[in-house]
């Protein structure tokens, strides 16, 4: 742990982008510790890309009924002040904050991802849809490289997707099935009673971590979409439909002017798309491979 | 009323299905369009022309019917607006 004006902080590099956390509240850095113990927490040139500050909500916040807000680099709106039980989803929000606003290296799609060998697949879709567990079930019982289940990075001179693999934030009902799934030593601590519910971070197989730095071609463009009892099946998109939602999914792709209009249309070139619904994790991990066999073979 | 398109270069144009996207350089905006506002945009690259005189740039182009003239010319003034509202052309008093 480092000190910075006098508060623990810690520095993480996730894939492309760095961090500096920093927090007067020493059991949040503690958690981020624990969470992010397999990621790198220093930078090749010491200047990290976002620093994040959870400073307490006015000066007695930080003993009485403490509560904190984040004062980030790239603060588009006012955030609510939190209360210190929620600092390590506060600092979550913050770094997914800057990489949404801040964030210009490659394209950013609020997207999950994940590869086996040099080939990836890009799952794309609303909120709630089932990315994030769908990309855990595929990380801890599929074998399959994570790359991230909140955002993707495409190349913008490539159709190609660099990892970004944080811990999977994993919500209320999803928790449970990937408790049964994933080892117990991966999970960060359960927060109940958030905006969303009740969210608990899995982190990535360490081989994932690893191999962080190593992109891999888009091969297939799924919209998963979770329906209990629902029958498994897919259906191909045609490349208007995947066209607007890629584009939608972006937060900077309009900011990037002809290269990010570029960048998605070789994405949309390169891989078929396809909406795919499932009732059960059972079905929806044997549905994918049937579906990436399909399309690989 | 005349309408004024830029210059082929200001667009990028990708058939994809049976739509097109444009990328408009200027603004940096794309659209997704129908193939009746490609042809629009085709005919009116670099010029500037009236509904009348575009209709009739279309009807040649495209071997479209004489009867149909009514009809194309109010085809053509709907999507003249739409693509006025879009910027992806100029209106010209």
């Amino acid at each position: 742990m480092t000190a910075s004006k006098g508060w623990p902080s810690r520095t993480l590099r996730i894939g492309p982008a760095s961090f500096h956390l920093r927090t007067p509240f020493a059991d949040v850095i503690r958690d981020v510790d624990s969470l992010y113990r397999d990621y790198p927490r220093e930078v090749d040139d010491g200047i990290y890309d976002y620093a994040i500050s959870a400073h307490p909500d006015g000066f007695l916040r930080r003993w009485i009924n403490p509560k904190f807000k984040l004062d980030c680099d790239f603060d588009p709106f006012e955030m609510l002040p939190l209360p210190r039980r929620l600092g390590l989803l506060g600092f979550e929000m913050g770094m997914n904050l800057q990489i949404a606003a801040g964030y210009r290296r490659h394209i950013v799609l609020h997207a999950a991802s994940a590869a086996r060998g040099d080939k990836a697949a890009l799952l794309i879709g609303d909120s709630g849809a089932g990315k994030s567990t769908l990309s855990a079930i595929l990380s801890y019982a599929g074998g399959w490289r994570h790359f991230g289940d909140e955002f993707a990075l495409l190349d913008i001179s490539a159709p190609q997707l660099f990892p970004f693999p944080r811990p999977i934030s994993l919500k209320n009902e999803s928790i449970a099935a990937m408790e049964a799934i994933a080892p117990d030593d991966r999970f960060g601590p359960r927060m109940e009673n958030t905006f969303r519910g009740t969210i608990r971070h899995l982190l990535p197989p360490v081989e994932a971590i690893a191999a962080m730095d190593a992109p891999a071609q888009v091969a297939v463009i799924v919209s998963p979409k979770f329906e209990p009892g629902a029958k498994p099946q897919w259906r191909p998109m045609t490349k208007t439909e995947t066209y607007v939602r890629l584009a939608a999914s972006s937060t900077n792709q309009p900011m990037l002017g002809e290269a990010g209009f570029e960048a998605i249309w070789r994405c949309l070139d390169a891989a078929p798309a396809f909406d795919l619904v499932y009732g059960s994790s059972d079905d929806a991990l044997e549905l994918f491979e049937t579906l990436w066999d399909h399309v690989t073979s | 009323m005349r309408f004024r398109a830029a210059p082929r270069s200001a667009y990028i144009i990708r058939p994809v299905d049976d739509l097109t996207l444009v990328y408009h350089r200027g603004p940096d905006t794309t659209h997704v369009v129908s193939p009746v506002i490609v042809a629009i945009l085709d005919t009116l690259y670099d010029k500037v022309m009236s509904i009348t005189e575009i209709a009739d740039a279309l009807t040649h182009a495209h071997e479209i019917d004489d009867s149909e003239g009514s009809s194309l010319i109010e085809t053509v003034t709907v999507r003249l607006d739409e693509m006025a509202k879009l910027d992806l052309i100029d209106r010209v008093s």
